[in-house]
């Protein structure tokens, strides 16, 4: 209890420093087509290393390192952020499903979830690129179709504790569709665990995305993000070692802010884990 | 009772994974491209030739069934790419690369984690505790191609320490199995360090220090055999983890493991690689999964009886 207070300022400060920067980020990546120049191609300066001029020095075409990164980070968050709508999407639908209707629906989807949790992830997500193509859309299907299963899971357990509860079934009892009960009486009060689920869900599908584009299954040229831009740099690392550890360090920023805000948004919705910081403060 | 939930669950695995077979086979076939459509056009005969020897030109669901009958004899069959080899020959090759690969991992992860989590969970709220929270902050984000790239910048090419990727040599596995260790070492530090942290708050801690008990006494076996519980639960998802981490790091240092034909195999439609590579992941994913299942229930009655498995 001596210690509960300032460990808990000390939170808050991580998540607003994580939210400012994911904000900047965020800022800079939509607005940049507008004030910043494109990464002009400068062969006289190759490979050089962070200077005034660039900051974080240039790629083996000579182009600014830090305006590929920022053009990378459209691309990134983007594919982080749809990716984990597209599995909230399933996950929520799939989950409510089995927990309203139970019975066979039940079994089976929790069939389909169980086939899906034992595909490691990457390899699935390779499997349905060959099968969706790799544009954009091909991506965000293939990697939405590999993160939505823990979502599925909670929301089906939290459906199935609902439906017996007594204003579910008055709702029922006074002759509400089961479309309307599920959409407008339960799912509100799923919202918070949807919406942490999403906060955990991007930095995985950024980082998912990226691994794809790493080893070059991930989106097709001449789209960059922030995986190609680490595998170019990855090649050439021994001696330029600026072109790994700039995205690399880019990327990895993101995703701990991320996780930071994800961490913070999970203090204050989830009712059980103030509880229990609290209980286990005082005793 | 306890036969009888053991018995369902392993139906339940060989079950799950005949639909991921079948998945992946007709997912696999209905994908666009064929195995022989090279850079050149081979002539038609030839094509019809080489189809017809590895009986591409059947009916899908009539292959399926052969396939079905060549798998329970235990033949994954012949790797397209890889003339005159059998699938089986390049996973028993590859696999104890990848196991040596991901114990290594699971080992750093245990003994380092499981000591932080205790120590920080014990010294709630100290420096110690902080410095923890934000190791595994950064451990469960970091992607892994950054960690290999700083540990082989550092230990193989500064201070030459280290071999860069040869598996020849015996420091090889050290750097891969850092890079794939680092996340579930995150992750089990801060599980112990919760569970530590929530158990001396417990009433028969309270009691045990009451009556006397050395705190290193209570923390050593009372709350150490309690905290532990909730890794059990995190056994499966790990070994989730490490799977597609020891692929993605196989890559990364070009290490010759499970991982390194997968994606050549799917991008030539390597058939039988295809399928033999999922269908061990896929079993080592499920063997782990059913063991985690059986030591919850062992530890938890609770699970036991509340048969369908649906806890959130």
């Amino acid at each position: 209890m001596k210690t509960g207070r300032p460990l808990r300022r000390h939170a808050h400060f991580s998540t607003l420093i994580a939210l400012f920067f994911l904000g900047a980020l965020t800022g800079i990546a939509i607005l940049s087509p507008w004030f910043m120049p494109t990464a002009e191609q400068d062969i006289s300066q190759r490979l050089l290393a962070p200077s005034l001029n660039h900051w974080m020095g240039t790629d083996s075409l000579g182009r600014d390192l830090l305006t590929r990164i920022l053009d990378g980070a459209r691309l990134s968050l983007a594919t982080g952020i749809l990716t984990a709508i597209v599995a909230l999407f399933f996950g929520t639908a799939v989950g409510a499903t089995a927990g309203w209707r139970g019975g066979w629906v039940d079994r089976t989807l929790l069939r389909i979830i169980d086939v899906f949790s034992i595909f490691p992830s990457v390899l699935l997500a390779i499997l349905l690129t060959v099968f969706v193509g790799r544009g954009f859309t091909g991506i965000l299907l293939a990697l939405g179709l590999t993160g939505w299963m823990q979502l599925a899971r909670l929301v089906r357990a939290q459906v199935m504790q609902m439906r017996e509860l007594p204003w579910v079934e008055a709702a029922r009892a006074i002759g509400a569709p089961q479309s309307r009960i599920l959409l407008r009486h339960l799912l509100p009060n799923l919202w918070s665990p949807i919406l942490i689920s999403l906060a955990f869900q991007i930095p995985t599908s950024i980082l998912s995305e990226s691994f794809l584009s790493f080893i070059g299954l991930g989106l097709e040229p001449p789209l960059a993000s922030w995986g190609t831009l680490a595998a170019e740099g990855f090649r050439a690392m021994r001696s330029f070692p600026h072109l790994i550890l700039f995205p690399g360090g880019v990327l990895f920023a993101t995703l701990l802010s991320f996780q930071l805000l994800a961490e913070g948004l999970r203090r204050s919705l989830d009712p059980r884990d103030a509880t229990r910081l609290q209980s286990g403060g005082s005793g | 009772m306890k036969s009888h939930y053991l018995l369902e669950r392993i139906g339940s695995a060989f079950l799950t994974l005949f639909i991921l077979a079948s998945a992946t086979f007709f997912l696999l076939r209905l994908a666009p491209g064929g195995p022989f459509d090279g850079e050149k056009a081979l002539p038609a005969a030839v094509r019809e030739n080489i189809e017809q020897r590895y009986g591409l030109n059947d009916p899908l669901p009539e292959q399926f069934v052969s396939w079905l009958k060549d798998i329970s004899r235990g033949d994954l069959r012949e790797s397209f790419q890889h003339e005159g080899t059998a699938v089986t020959d390049i996973i028993g090759e590859t696999l104890p690369i990848s196991l040596q690969l991901g114990g290594a991992a699971t080992l750093l992860a245990l003994v380092l984690g499981i000591p932080l989590g205790i120590a920080a969970g014990a010294r709630h709220g100290t420096w110690l505790d902080r410095s923890v929270l934000i190791f595994t902050a950064a451990g469960t984000s970091l992607p892994s191609y950054l960690v290999a790239s700083v540990l082989i910048l550092i230990f193989a090419l500064h201070l030459q320490w280290l071999p860069v990727a040869l598996w020849e040599d015996s420091g090889a596995i050290v750097l891969p199995a850092i890079t794939l260790g680092l996340r579930p070492l995150a992750l089990i530090t801060q599980v112990v360090r919760a569970s530590v942290f929530e158990c001396l708050g417990a009433d028969w801690v309270r009691t045990a220090l009451a009556k006397g008990l050395a705190e290193s006494r209570v923390l050593g076996k009372h709350v150490l055999r309690n905290a532990l519980i909730p890794l059990i639960s995190l056994l499966a998802p790990i070994t989730a983890g490490l799977v597609t981490g020891s692929f993605l790091v196989e890559m990364t240092f070009q290490l010759p493991g499970l991982g390194k034909y997968f994606v050549s195999a799917v991008l030539n439609r390597d058939y039988p690689l295809v399928m033999g590579v999922t269908l061990t992941y896929g079993m080592i994913l499920l063997a782990f999964t059913l063991t985690a299942d059986l030591l919850c229930a062992w530890a938890d009655p609770r699970i036991r009886l509340d048969a369908e498995g649906g806890k959130s």
